[in-house]
C-alpha cells in the first residue's frame, strides 16, 4: 500500500485563531449586554454599525491586497476591533465619528501594517485615539441619566444627524463619566467622600461602571480558563493600579480615589482583559508580559491623575505596543543547556 | 518518588486502549528477510557474507567498521543470503543491505556463550560483549551502545528510560510488564561497564508496567535501583528532557549526558545485553508497537529485524479503510513512510498508522504572537521569534537565539492556532545553519592556506632583504681589497679620460 509523504508533526491540536477569536467575542457579550443597559440602546446602534463597517473595511482591504477574502475575513478579528471601538466610544454618537474609528482602526492601523498579526498598535486604540483627539465634543459627552433612558428614537435622531431632534430636560452632572466627575470636582476643592455621596456613585465605585467592569471581569476570567489569554498581562497591570492607587490614597485619602474605584471605573477591566492582552501588539515572553501589563497599568494611572484625559488607557496601550518589541528582546528566557540568556 | 512537573510540553489524552494495555504478540518468521547494513548512527557494518552463503541465527554478516563509530549486524534467522543491493532503508539513507531466504529451521550459531551469572565477568568482557551483540540503542537513535558504556567517562549515574517519548507508542511498556527481571540484570551489567553507583529507572506514571517493573526492583534488592514516576507529557521520555527531570541538571548545549556524569539507556537495549548474555542471541528482534487509527487490531509485536512492515500489519489485523499514513515512530515526530515494503530495522520502535480523522489539513495564517509555542517549547525557545527572524533569513540571529537547540519535537506546531508549521521551518533553518557553518569552515580553511602563503612569501622577501642589506653592507665596510679594487679602477677610468682628451 502507498501513503502520502508528509512532514512531522502528524498530529494537530485543535485550537485556531477563528476559535480563539469567537471565544473573545463571547466572553465581550456580558459587557454588552450591561453596558447597554447603563448606558443606553446607543451602545448597540453603534456596535452594530461598527461591525458591519469593520467586516466590510476588512473585506475591502483584503481583496485590495489580493489576499483570500474568505479565509481571512471569518477570522473573526475585525468584530472584536468593532466591539472594542463601541464599548469604548460614548452611546450618543453621529454615525461618522464611529466609521472614522473604524476606518482607522481597521485600514490604517491594521492593514497598511500587514493586516493579522503584523499590526503593531492594537486597531481599536488607534481608531479610538483618532476620534478621541479629532472629535473631543462627542467624545468627552456621556449621556446624563435622562439620555440613557430616552429610548430608541432619541438616540438614533443623534446616530443619523449628530445632534437630538428635540431637547430633554438634563441634570446638572450632564456628559461626564464617574472618572470626569472626580478631576473636575477635585479641581473644584471638593473632597473625594463629597463626589462619592453624589448620585452618580454606586457602591462600589461610578453608578453602571461597576457593574460593567465586573462583566468585562467575568469575561476575562473565562477567557483565562479557557487559555485564550494568559494572566501576566492583566494581573501586572491591575496589581500595578492597585499599588499605586493605593500609595496615593494611603498618603492622603481625602483628594485621592481609592484603588476600588479605580479598579472598577471607566475602561479598566475592558482593556486589563481585552485590549492589553491583543497577542499581536503585546509582549510575548512570559516576563515581557509582566512588564508590559505594569507598564500599562502605570501608565494609566499617570494619565487618569495628571494627565488632561480623564481615562487615559487607551494612550497607555498604544505606549506600550511600541515597547513592546524591545521588552521582547530583553526578557528571552534562559535556553535549555545554556548558562546564560540569549 | 517525587512529583515532578514541568512547565513545557503537551499532555495527550490518553485513549481508552492506551498503549500499555496493548496485546504483546510475536510475529511469525517471515520466508524473506531484508537487512541494513547502515543499523546504527555512525559508519555501516561491512559485509561478511556473499550471495548464495548459508547462515545461522545470530551469525555475524556485518562487521564494524574499524576504529569508527559502527555497530555490528547479525543473521535475524538461518537460511541463505539471496542478494546483496542497495535498498531503501525506513528513516534513512538507502544503503548495502542482505537478503536472506529463511529455512525455516531457526537453527542458532553455536559460538556463543551462554553465561549462568553474566555478573562474573569482568567490565571488559562485558563492554566486549555489549559490541559482539550489535547493540544500539534502542529508542530509536541506534547509538552504538558500546561508544556510550564507556568506564573513562566518570558516568555515576545510569538513566534507564522506560518512559516512552511520544505517545500512543508502548513497546518498551509492554517490554517492562514481560521482562522486567532481564531487563535489571542487563541495567547491572552497564552499571558494572560503567562503574557507575546510580540507575534510576523512568517509568510514565499510570503505567501499567509501574508494578511490575517495583516488583522485580524490590526482587532484586539492590540499592542502587530506584524508581521514578515522570508525567505523562509530552516530550517527558526525551533524553534531555527525562534528565533535567530527573537530576535537575541540563545536559550542556552542545554537550552529551556523559558531561554531567549521566548515561540514558533504553530498557530495551538493557533487555538486549541481557538477552545476548545469557541465552547467546544478539540484537536480532525487537518489540514494535503498531497501532492508530489506520490499523484494525493495535497490538505490541516481538519481530526479526529485517521482516516487512507490511507483515507487521497483517499480525496487527491489517488497515482500515481510512488508513491514510504510515509514520514510522510515534506521531510527533515520526517519518511518514511512502510504503510498507521496507524492513523493520533496530530503530523501529512504531509504526503509527494513522487515519483520515486524526489528520487535520487546515490553511497557515500569520503568526497572531499568541506566545502559546513558546509556553510549551521543551528548550525554552521562542518559536515567534525564530520565526520571524527566519523569514527575515538573518541566520547569526538565529544561532543567538538558540534555534541549535531546538530538538524538533514539533510542540510548538501543534498548539500553533494559525497552524504554522514551525518545525518544518526549523529543520530547514538548522540545516542552512549547518551548511553556513560547514561553509565558513571550509573558507577558513582557504583562509588559513592564504595566510600560510604570505607568511611563505613574506619569509622569502625578509630573506631576500636581508642578503641584500648584508652586500650593501659588505660594500660600505672598509675592506681593503675591494677598496683597492675599486681605487685602481677609478685609477683607470680617469687615465683613459685623459688619453680620449689628449686626442
Ligand atoms: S503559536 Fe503560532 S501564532 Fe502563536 S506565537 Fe507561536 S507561531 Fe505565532
Ligand atoms: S520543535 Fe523546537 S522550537 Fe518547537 S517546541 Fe520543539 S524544541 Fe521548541
Amino acid at each position: 500500500m502507498k501513503f502520502a509523504h508528509t512532514a512531522a508533526p502528524h498530529w494537530l491540536g485543535a485550537n485556531s485563531v477563528a476559535i480563539m477569536m469567537r471565544r473573545v467575542l463571547i466572553a465581550l457579550l456580558p459587557t454588552l449586554a450591561l453596558s447597554t443597559w447603563f448606558l443606553g440602546v446607543g451602545i448597540l446602534i453603534n456596535t452594530i454599525f461598527a461591525c458591519l463597517l469593520c467586516w466590510l473595511l476588512e473585506v475591502i482591504a483584503l481583496y485590495l491586497r489580493q489576499r483570500p477574502v474568505m479565509m481571512y475575513a471569518n477570522d473573526g478579528s475585525a468584530l472584536i476591533t468593532a466591539l472594542l471601538i463601541a464599548l469604548a466610544i460614548p452611546p450618543l454618537m453621529p454615525w461618522w465619528v464611529t466609521a472614522c474609528a473604524c476606518l482607522f482602526a481597521i485600514v490604517f492601523a491594521k492593514h497598511l501594517y500587514g493586516g493579522l498579526g503584523y499590526n503593531i498598535f492594537n486597531p481599536a486604540m488607534v481608531g479610538y485615539v483618532v476620534v478621541l483627539i479629532s472629535f473631543p465634543e462627542y467624545l468627552a459627552k456621556w449621556p446624563t441619566p435622562a439620555e440613557t433612558t430616552a429610548g430608541f428614537m432619541y438616540t438614533f435622531d443623534i446616530f443619523l444627524h449628530g445632534r437630538p431632534s428635540h431637547e430633554l430636560i438634563t441634570d446638572a452632572l450632564s456628559g461626564a463619566t464617574p472618572l470626569d466627575n472626580i478631576k473636575m470636582q477635585l479641581i473644584q476643592m471638593h473632597t473625594i467622600n463629597e463626589i462619592l455621596n453624589q448620585n452618580s456613585f454606586g457602591w462600589l465605585a461610578g453608578r453602571g461602571w461597576e457593574w460593567i467592569n465586573i462583566a468585562a471581569l467575568i469575561g476575562g476570567l473565562w477567557l483565562l480558563a479557557k487559555k485564550v489569554i494568559r494572566w501576566q498581562i492583566p494581573f501586572a497591570m491591575l496589581a500595578t493600579m492597585t499599588l499605586l492607587y493605593g500609595i496615593f490614597y494611603i498618603n492622603d485619602s481625602s483628594t485621592q480615589p481609592s484603588p476600588l474605584i479605580g479598579l472598577f471605573s471607566g475602561g479598566t477591566m475592558l482593556a486589563a482583559f481585552f485590549v492589553a492582552t491583543d497577542p499581536v501588539s503585546a509582549a510575548t515572553s512570559d516576563r515581557g508580559r509582566l512588564i508590559y501589563g505594569c507598564g500599562i497599568g502605570a501608565l494609566c494611572y499617570a494619565i487618569r491623575t495628571w494627565g488632561s484625559y480623564p481615562d487615559g488607557i487607551a494612550f497607555a496601550v498604544l505606549l506600550m505596543n511600541m515597547a513592546a518589541p524591545l521588552i521582547d528582546r530583553y526578557t528571552l528566557p534562559r535556553i535549555y543547556g545554556h548558562k546564560n540568556k540569549p | 518518588m517525587s512529583k515532578l512537573q514541568p512547565l513545557w510540553g503537551i499532555n495527550f489524552s490518553r485513549p481508552a486502549i492506551e498503549s500499555g494495555g496493548l496485546p504483546l504478540i510475536t510475529a511469525p518468521l517471515p520466508d524473506q528477510l531484508v537487512v541494513p547494513l547502515n543499523q546504527n548512527i555512525g559508519f555501516a557494518a561491512r559485509a561478511l557474507v556473499t550471495e548464495g552463503e548459508q547462515v545461522l541465527k545470530g551469525q555475524p554478516i556485518g562487521a564494524i567498521t574499524e576504529n569508527k563509530l559502527s555497530a555490528q549486524v547479525h543473521a535475524p534467522t538461518s537460511g541463505t543470503v539471496t542478494r546483496l543491493s542497495v535498498q531503501p532503508v525506513p528513516g534513512q539513507d538507502p544503503a548495502l543491505c542482505i537478503e536472506i531466504r529463511a529455512d525455516g529451521g531457526d537453527h542458532a550459531w553455536p559460538k556463543y556463550t551462554q553465561h549462568k551469572d553474566p555478573l562474573k565477568l569482568s567490565p571488559t568482557q562485558l563492554h566486549e560483549a555489549v559490541s559482539e551483540a550489535g547493540i544500539v540503542g534502542l529508542g530509536g537513535a541506534m547509538f552504538p551502545t558500546g561508544a556510550k558504556l564507556n568506564p573513562k567517562d566518570g558516568v555515576n549515574t545510569l538513566i534507564l528510560n522506560g518512559a516512552e517519548c511520544e505517545p500512543r507508542i508502548s513497546c518498551d511498556d509492554s517490554l517492562m510488564q514481560d521482562s522486567a527481571a532481564t531487563i535489571l540484570l542487563g541495567a547491572q551489567v552497564m552499571l558494572r561497564i560503567l562503574a557507575a553507583d546510580k540507575c534510576v529507572i523512568a517509568v510514565k506514571e499510570h503505567t501499567p508496567a509501574a508494578k511490575p517493573m517495583a516488583h522485580a526492583i524490590q526482587q532484586l534488592n539492590d540499592k542502587r535501583f530506584s524508581l521514578v514516576f515522570v508525567p505523562a507529557l509530552y516530550p517527558a521520555g526525551g533524553e534531555r528532557q527525562l534528565i533535567e527531570l530527573l537530576t535537575n541538571t541540563e545536559v550542556p548545549t552542545g554537550g552529551l549526558p556523559k558531561d554531567i556524569g549521566v548515561v540514558c539507556q533504553n530498557v530495551a537495549t538493557a533487555y538486549a545485553i541481557a538477552t545476548f548474555l545469557s541465552q547467546g542471541e544478539p540484537l536480532i528482534s525487537r518489540i514494535i508497537t503498531v497501532s492508530g487509527g489506520g490499523i484494525k487490531q493495535p497490538a505490541n509485536i516481538m519481530a526479526r529485524i529485517g521482516t516487512p512492515i507490511s507483515k507487521l500489519i497483517e499480525c496487527a489485523g491489517g488497515y482500515t479503510n481510512t488508513a491514510s499514513r504510515l509514520i514510522m515512530g510515534g506521531p510527533m515526530m515520526g517519518i511518514a513512510l511512502a510504503n510498507d515494503k521496507l524492513p523493520v530495522t533496530k530503530a523501529c520502535n512504531s509504526f503509527y498508522i494513522a487515519d483520515t480523522t486524526e489528520l487535520s489539513t487546515t490553511t497557515e495564517l500569520p503568526c497572531i504572537r499568541c506566545g502559546d509555542c513558546a509556553t510549551v517549547c521543551p528548550a525554552h525557545l521562542m518559536p515567534q521569534l525564530l520565526l520571524q527572524t527566519k523569514r527575515t533569513n538573518d541566520y547569526s540571529q538565529l544561532a543567538t537565539l538558540g534555534l541549535p537547540d531546538c530538538m524538533e519535537c514539533g510542540c510548538c506546531d501543534y498548539v500553533c492556532p494559525s497552524n504554522i508549521p514551525l518545525t518544518l521551518e526549523f529543520i530547514s533553518a538548522k540545516k542552512t545553519l549547518r551548511d553556513i557553518a560547514f561553509g565558513k569552515n571550509r573558507a577558513s580553511h582557504a583562509e588559513q592556506r592564504f595566510n600560510a602563503r604570505n607568511e611563505r612569501l613574506e619569509k622569502q622577501s625578509e630573506q631576500r632583504e636581508r642578503q641584500l642589506n648584508q652586500q650593501i653592507e659588505a660594500l660600505e665596510t672598509p675592506d681593503t681589497s675591494t677598496q683597492n679594487a675599486l681605487k685602481e679602477l677609478l685609477l683607470r677610468t680617469e687615465k683613459n679620460k685623459h688619453k680620449d682628451q689628449k686626442k
